[in-house]
């Protein structure tokens, strides 16, 4: 590590397992599934299944908040579901990071936000009208056009750099991380503002529905009787910096990102390759990278969405690359917290940080019974293990083939 | 910045007739993905890639709107009550068309979709940069695809108080590599794009110049591919502004 090692001093985190990061770790500690199962109509024609929503509570409104100079004023951009869990993960991250605004405004600020519904049209009823020749107010156009999760986030911040939104669905959170961790390589900007951020459609979920991909109930990643993955919404935000400048700042860094790896299956466009053939090859770069072994690495978030194909595929590549998986135990969290699609790799990136700093992890909610075709075992619910290192690897694979890996290290 | 060479470069128009020999792999594609396709096709028959090269070669794919005719047809399944379609589904997915030219040409390297309604093509070129400077991949697609949508059209045209002319469908490919080649094409120096504030409504503007072809959002990017074809200077800076951002990017020989 070097005063130019990526640190990470902020972390910013809302979804259904929690209003915030520490409550989504009790949750997740304690071994709870908040999720809850829609209307019929909301899924129909296709059969239901369970979602993890934030509360309705929990998801900010404008008022909310002082902490956005840009919302003061008469040029206050509309905020769409998506933009208000960013703002709320944006706000908690940057608070710890001791950023205020005004600090903010006077650094070279890099956002990236990485969503998959977030950058999509889906007023429902404006749609309808407008299908039918209804003359109608154009605002939700003006809303859409808003949408832009980076150049809002830029607007409401008040503050320049480079931007970038990526929608590089499942690994879309992830790579937006490692787009950061390059910014920052690169001297482009001070510091980076770096995420992810989806809420619930209902395009997703009847899509994934028609691919067969949900579970009609909770999902259970890993296990034997395993159906499918759950939607779920959230976002998630990490402040980085290089480590000379939050030692300047007098910023105790909650942990380093120390590589980031990210390679293309070419196989399939929704399902992975069978022996994670570009996870692996991501795994490999990000630990290249990061100038780290993977017998270093204490522990593994892995995508584990509970699908058929993409546990084996996962598990498969870890296999081939040689994990020892019961000295690095591997776990998923999508039990507790659902597929937040463009959200998961960054809320998964601050919870095996979270895992790495407690030195414990307590298996994967929802698997209860190992597959036994899976090639490497997997942590199962409730089993409770010591994290016996500070380097850990967090993973996603995505639609269109799409791999992307990090190595964070948490802090001693 | 460490220049970068140009390779080959493509676009596709509105109506593009599809080759014979992606006939099969673009039997279901929408037209979001056959642009980007055969886009990218052009750019990487002209650099006439060998398999390891591919290999080794990333995309970096802009859109500022995205597939979505195909996003409303799924919207129409939803709101009607139908099945959704899971391969209309797959395609409306925003990475749908970085997946396709992925598999199809066997690029295994780097494969990122990004989506901003300033300049996409030219913030996927300023990353793309970055790829290459790490030496982590050899060659990167740059690319950016656009669709004519009915809806927007109508947005347009409300707030023009007229009739506008339509965008169209379209798409630009630039291939990039870290080695010199013998195409004739300039490098790529540097790219620098600096941001600002303006009404949203401005996304949906057109040219402003009516003699230049109105392609909205695609228009920069095929303005730039045309004058780096033409470069016979050493050092050519190109322009572009928007009320949005401004963009300069050096090309040499």
């Amino acid at each position: 590590m070097t005063e130019k090692t990526i640190a990470i001093t902020g972390t910013g985190l809302i979804c259904a397992a929690g209003n915030n990061r520490q409550e989504t770790w009790e949750t997740l500690a304690k071994g709870e599934v908040r999720n809850h199962i829609p209307e019929p109509a909301f899924f129909a024609p296709h059969p239901p299944s369970p979602l993890f929503s934030v509360r309705a509570e929990d998801v900010p409104g404008c008022c909310d908040t002082d902490f956005f100079p840009g919302l003061r004023g008469d040029k206050t951009p509309p905020i769409n579901r998506t933009t208000a869990l960013l703002m709320r993960a944006t706000e908690e991250a940057c608070r710890q990071a001791s950023l205020s605004p005004t600090l903010l405004q006077k650094r070279r600020v890099g956002v990236v936000v990485g969503t998959t519904v977030g950058c999509t049209f889906h007023n429902e009823s404006y749609y309808l009208n407008w299908k039918q020749g209804i003359a109608q107010d154009i605002s939700p156009v003006t809303t859409y056009l808003s949408s832009n999760l980076a150049e809002t986030l830029q607007q409401l911040l008040m503050v320049n750099g480079p931007r970038a939104v990526i929608t590089s669905a499942c690994a879309s959170g992830t790579d937006a991380i490692g787009l950061g961790n390059n910014w920052l390589k690169n001297g482009l900007c001070d510091l980076v503002i770096a995420g992810g951020s989806d809420e619930i459609s209902r395009i997703a979920c009847h899509g994934f529905s028609s691919l067969m991909l949900f579970s009609q109930s909770n999902c259970r990643p890993f296990d034997r009787k395993r159906t499918g993955l759950n939607l779920g919404e959230g976002a998630a935000v990490l402040v980085l910096e290089r480590k000379e400048k939050a030692t300047a700042r007098g910023v105790r860094p909650q942990g380093y990102l120390l590589g980031y790896g990210t390679a293309s299956d070419a196989f399939h466009p929704t399902a992975p390759h069978p022996e994670g053939r570009g996870l692996q090859r991501a795994i490999t770069d990000a630990l290249q990278q990061a100038e780290v072994s993977l017998a270093r690495i204490a522990y593994i978030n892995a995508h584990g969405t509970g699908t058929k194909a993409n546990d084996l595929a996962e598990t498969t590549a870890l296999f081939q690359l040689g994990l020892d998986s019961s000295a690095t135990p591997v776990i998923s969290t999508k039990g507790a917290t659902g597929h937040t699609l463009g959200a998961a790799g960054a809320i998964e990136a601050i919870l095996t940080l979270q895992t790495l700093r407690e030195g414990k992890t307590g298996g994967t909610i929802g698997c209860r019974e190992m597959d036994d075709a899976l090639p490497l075992p997997v942590l199962a619910e409730g089993c409770r293990k010591k994290i016996s290192g500070t380097i850990g690897l967090s993973q996603s694979l995505a639609f269109g083939g799409s791999n992307s890996a990090l190595v964070l290290e948490a802090s001693s | 910045m460490t220049a970068v060479f140009i390779n080959g470069w493509g676009t596709a128009g509105t109506a593009p007739a599809i080759p014979q020999h992606l006939q099969r792999e673009l039997r279901r594609a929408d037209p979001f993905i056959i642009s980007s396709v055969l886009a990218a096709d052009a750019a990487l028959s002209r650099a006439e890639l060998g398999d390891g090269d591919k290999k080794n070669c990333a995309i970096v794919f802009g859109s500022a709107f995205g597939p979505m005719e195909t996003n409303f047809a799924v919207l129409d399944q939803v709101t009607g009550g139908e099945q959704t379609s899971p391969t209309l589904f797959s395609h409306s997915v925003f990475n749908g068309a970085t997946g396709y030219i992925s598999r199809i040409f066997g690029l295994e390297a780097a494969a990122l979709t990004l989506t901003d309604f300033t300049f996409p093509f030219f913030q996927a070129l300023q990353n793309a940069l970055l790829l290459l400077k790490e030496e982590r991949v050899r060659l990167c697609l740059i690319m950016q695809t656009e669709t004519s949508s009915r809806l927007l059209q109508h947005a347009r045209e409300q707030l023009a108080g007229s009739q506008v002319p339509e965008w169209g469908l379209g798409s630009a490919a630039l291939l990039l590599s870290r080695d010199k080649n013998d195409t004739g094409l300039p490098s790529v120096n540097t790219v620098s794009m600096k941001t600002r504030s303006a009404p949203v409504n401005q996304h949906l503007r057109g040219a402003d110049d009516a003699t230049v072809t109105n392609r909205g959002p695609l228009q920069a990017a095929l303005q730039f591919l045309s004058d780096i074809e033409k470069q016979e200077e050493t050092t050519l800076l190109h322009s572009f502004f928007s009320p949005f951002a401004d963009v300069e990017i050096e090309t040499g020989r």
